[in-house]
């Protein structure tokens, strides 16, 4: 009877362990996602008329984290937004050109607490706190004028993350339920975003990100 | 000498069952259709209209037991009835404004749960043109624009099945994505207020690790005779 007791008792604790195992302290885990559009428009008048209209808009993201302790991670995140746009307009010979150049960059220290479902599903809250600096420039033919801003903002979101190899994973946020707090001071205006819900929407757009979790070899 | 014969039958269901979930080198066909309609109905002026339709039909091949290829062609029209200010008064308009088709192939990977259900994902490629010709008030002006646009798209999408017989599927789509598109429009503006026209060549491309889900469409499969 002890014996059963112990080995059934190692059994559910060699269990626990495995599911933990992906989570444990010390283990080291990257992630990174992109999203990316642009246009190239090019349009001509009956009149002698030409205009020219480019944009690219570039959003990457790259975290990294440490387990500090099972189940739990500290992190920062890097998420700069980066957005050109050019217009070129001709009427009769007279050339105009307009520039655009923005910037973004928001770092996040952050917590993240895991919960396991299985061993290919978990579940996570994602806590931050987001630091920004905004910097556009605008140029009118040969002017260029600078303006430069700053945010900060707490943020709150739940995820799920999939297993697909031991180490490789694919997350993504679920706004189902969020809390979000950010100011933002820019070309001395300020402003200040309060946005919380438990959204009744079916219905979700999920961006996916590209999970690492190195653990510690020892 | 009733139990044998009944212990024969339900072996040879059980085989026929085994036999139907063979499913290599099987061919079959897939369609879904969907309508949108709305209507406004304001106080003080005519009521207005928007509607559409749209279709797809597949014809696919499983390879292996879990692996299906195949064409998809789709199609779409929509309508409109609109109220245009005309001198001072509204005159309605209505008729097709905007049509599309596109073709594609796509790559089908199944788990099959049982001999009733089951679920698949794949990625696809997709060429679509599209048509559209529209009322807008610019400044004062109206413009009518024409917009002639063709997309090559990277999509992935997931669905499940339902088994209602050896040779009707049901299927529902479940999500998709389309992680990234490339497009090129070619737009002509008409003013008619000032009478000048303009023309426009666009060229865009969107890169987006985005999906959407649930996305719950419809749709029935027959499978051909061998």
């Amino acid at each position: 009877m002890r014996k059963l007791i112990l080995f059934s008792s190692l059994g559910i604790l060699c269990l626990v362990g495995e599911v933990q195992a992906q989570l444990a302290k010390g283990t080291r885990y990257w992630g990174a996602t992109i999203t990316s559009n642009g246009q190239i428009n090019d349009e001509d008048y009956e009149s002698p008329y030409k205009s020219t209209n480019n944009f690219v808009n570039i959003y990457p993201s790259l975290r990294t984290g440490w387990f500090f302790k099972d189940n739990t991670m500290f992190g920062l995140d890097l998420s700069p937004s980066i957005s050109f746009s050019r217009s070129k307009y001709n009427l009769s010979g007279d050339d105009s050109e307009y520039k655009y150049n923005g910037l973004t960059v928001n770092l996040t220290p952050y917590i993240r607490k895991y919960k396991s479902l299985s061993p290919k599903w978990l579940l996570y809250v994602h806590s931050g706190a987001t630091l920004s600096y905004v910097r556009t420039k605008n140029t009118n033919t040969n002017e260029s004028d600078f303006k430069n801003g700053y945010g900060a903002g707490l943020n709150i979101v739940p995820g799920v993350a999939y297993r697909l190899t031991p180490r490789f994973w694919l997350e993504s946020d679920v706004s189902v339920f969020n809390l979000n707090l950010s100011y933002v001071n820019f070309n001395n205006t300020n402003s200040v975003n309060f946005r919380t819900g438990l959204t009744s929407q079916i219905q979700q757009y999920f961006t996916l990100r590209a999970a690492w979790y190195i653990q510690k070899s020892n | 000498m009733k139990k044998p014969i009944l212990l024969i039958l339900l072996l040879q269901i059980c085989l026929a069952t085994t036999v139907m979930a063979q499913l290599e080198g099987r061919r079959f066909l897939s369609g879904g259709i969907g309508i949108d309609f709305s209507n406004t109905n304001p106080d003080l002026v005519e009521a207005t209209n928007d509607y559409s339709g749209n279709i797809n039909i597949g014809v696919g091949k499983f390879t292996t037991q879990n692996k299906a290829v195949g064409w998809n062609l789709s199609g779409y029209l929509g309508g409109q009835k609109t109220l245009r200010y005309v001198n001072g008064q509204y005159e309605p308009k209505s008729g097709i404004n905007q049509y599309g088709v596109g073709v594609g192939r796509f790559w089908q990977f199944y788990k099959h749960f049982n001999e009733k259900i089951g679920i698949y994902a794949g990625p696809d490629v997709n060429l679509s043109f599209n048509y559209k010709k529209e009322r807008l008030t610019d400044q004062e002006d109206v413009n009518e624009r024409k917009t002639y646009s063709t997309a090559l798209s990277l999509g992935v999408g997931a669905g499940i099945y339902y088994r209602l017989s050896e040779r009707w599927w049901l299927d529902a789509s479940l999500g998709f994505a389309t992680p990234f598109s490339v497009g090129y429009s070619k737009v002509d503006n008409d003013f008619i207020g000032s009478n000048t026209s303009s023309k426009a060549n666009q060229f865009s491309y969107n890169l987006s690790p985005s999906f959407t889900f649930p996305s719950v469409g419809l749709g029935l499969r027959y499978f051909l005779a061998d």
